[in-house]
């Protein structure tokens, strides 16, 4: 694509009339048919990546997700907080496929479809779905937000998910430890969203860091992630044979323990993690992506027969 | 041989949401929670020559690092000892136990 031809052609400036109102520019991006790392990674991998270099252009996106007719709320999740990643909220078209569409709006954006620039826009609504946090520190706060979200979803009051407690925090471990290379500004988000009709819960966790395999080549050395493919490395590392990037003893087992509660203990369902470009499911599955995820990007469902018994204190 | 009665503690007294690895990780650390209350409560154990028996039930959930760093730290800082003078309780998960175990083990060695 020629990139001056594409920038000019869809520049539009807000119609503010004031001189000293800041000017800004929209490139639009299309979705494919599916907006679903779940589902559709290699699809979405490109979508995210082509949002993201819009982005670092310094360009405020507007996403045309008219056509998508395969939308889950893990890849609103992401698009969310990609924008957020650079500070800015995205605009853009609903899919006109109406249970997509559902999705979008349930997932806690709404769509105002316009063409013009200063009509596109999404913003954070109250609904079912809810991004718990975008946030440095406070994990504390984040766990409780995303336990209280699960209680009200199932109607069960006091329960607890003891998996989801620790998949939080390794997720809020590893990107402190790790997204940033040690360098400790890191940030994250992570989505719930209440799928009734399947009754489960679904998690999405991102972080805009240098990504898992990234921060392993720089550990372990560039020679080390040229010898293996990035899925045989990730799948490692989500194995717990990977040592930490601190080499330090004991460490080194959230990822595994990510991977445990969905194989062994069975307590999540449906693991998904995205790194760079590997993907790893909890089925074993791994494969390259074309595209590179910038970052990490874990998914997980919890069903009501996972809760356990509220405590006895 | 150790025959008194074991003395107890409940993680839950502490906390209900214990955190992650280091104190400076954030708050309710395995780190702080080997420094406030395990460490002191073994060597109360051992020095009355009891077994220390812990309970793990009733907490939200556990990371990996904050039990490794708790009990894996213990066993690096008074040897093989500790693993041979406590016990645990987890109805909740009994899995959790083995867990524990091993990073104890694991602690031990080298």
């Amino acid at each position: 694509m020629n990139r001056s031809k594409c920038q000019n052609f869809q520049r539009r400036t807000i119609p503010t009339g004031a001189e000293t109102a800041p000017k800004w520019s929209f490139d639009h991006v299309r979705t494919g048919k599916a907006l679903s790392l779940v589902d559709a990674p290699e699809e979405t991998v490109r979508f995210l990546s082509n949002v993201r270099r819009k982005l670092e252009w310094g360009n405020a996106v507007r996403v045309v997700a008219s056509d998508a007719c395969l939308v889950t709320p893990d890849g609103v999740a992401v698009t969310i907080a990609l924008g957020r990643q650079f500070g800015r909220q995205l605009g853009g078209e609903l899919p006109t496929h109406p249970a997509s569409a559902t999705v979008f709006k349930d997932s806690g954006v709404i769509g105002v479809v316009g063409r013009n620039a200063a009509q596109a826009s999404w913003k954070v609504v109250k609904s079912p779905g809810q991004i718990l946090k975008t946030a440095i520190g406070q994990p504390e706060a984040v766990v409780w937000a995303a336990l209280a979200f699960v209680r009200k979803a199932f109607g069960m009051p006091g329960f607890r998910h003891q998996s989801l407690v620790r998949i939080m925090t390794e997720c809020m471990a590893n990107c402190d430890n790790h997204s940033t290379l040690g360098r400790g500004d890191a940030s994250f988000n992570f989505h719930a969203f209440h799928d009734k009709e399947r009754d489960v819960v679904c998690f999405s966790f991102v972080d805009g860091g240098v990504g898992i395999l990234r921060s392993l080549s720089v550990r372990l050395g560039e020679q080390f992630t040229l010898l293996f493919s990035p899925q045989k490395i990730l799948s490692d590392a989500m194995h717990g044979k990977l040592r930490s990037r601190t080499h330090t003893r004991g460490r080194g087992r959230g990822l595994g323990s990510i991977r445990d509660a969905a194989v062994n203990r069975k307590t999540i369902r449906r693991l998904v993690v995205v790194a760079n470009n590997a993907y790893f499911d909890g089925s074993g599955n791994t494969r390259r992506l074309p595209h590179t995820l910038k970052g990490t990007f874990i998914y997980w469902e919890i069903c009501r027969s996972s809760m356990m018994k509220p405590a006895k204190r | 041989m150790i025959t008194m009665k074991p003395h107890r503690i409940a993680v839950v007294e502490w906390s209900s949401l214990p955190g992650s690895r280091f104190v400076d990780d954030g708050e309710r650390s395995g780190e702080q929670y080997r420094n406030d209350v395990l460490e002191p409560a073994y060597l109360a154990a051992r020095e009355a020559g009891a077994v220390l028996e812990i309970d793990l039930d009733d907490v939200e959930g556990y990371a990996t690092s904050f039990l490794e760093e708790a009990f894996g730290g213990l066993v690096r800082g008074h040897g093989q000892d500790v693993i041979g003078r406590l016990k645990f309780i987890c109805e909740d998960d009994p899995l959790t136990i083995r867990e524990v175990e091993t990073y104890m083990l694991e602690a031990s060695e080298v």
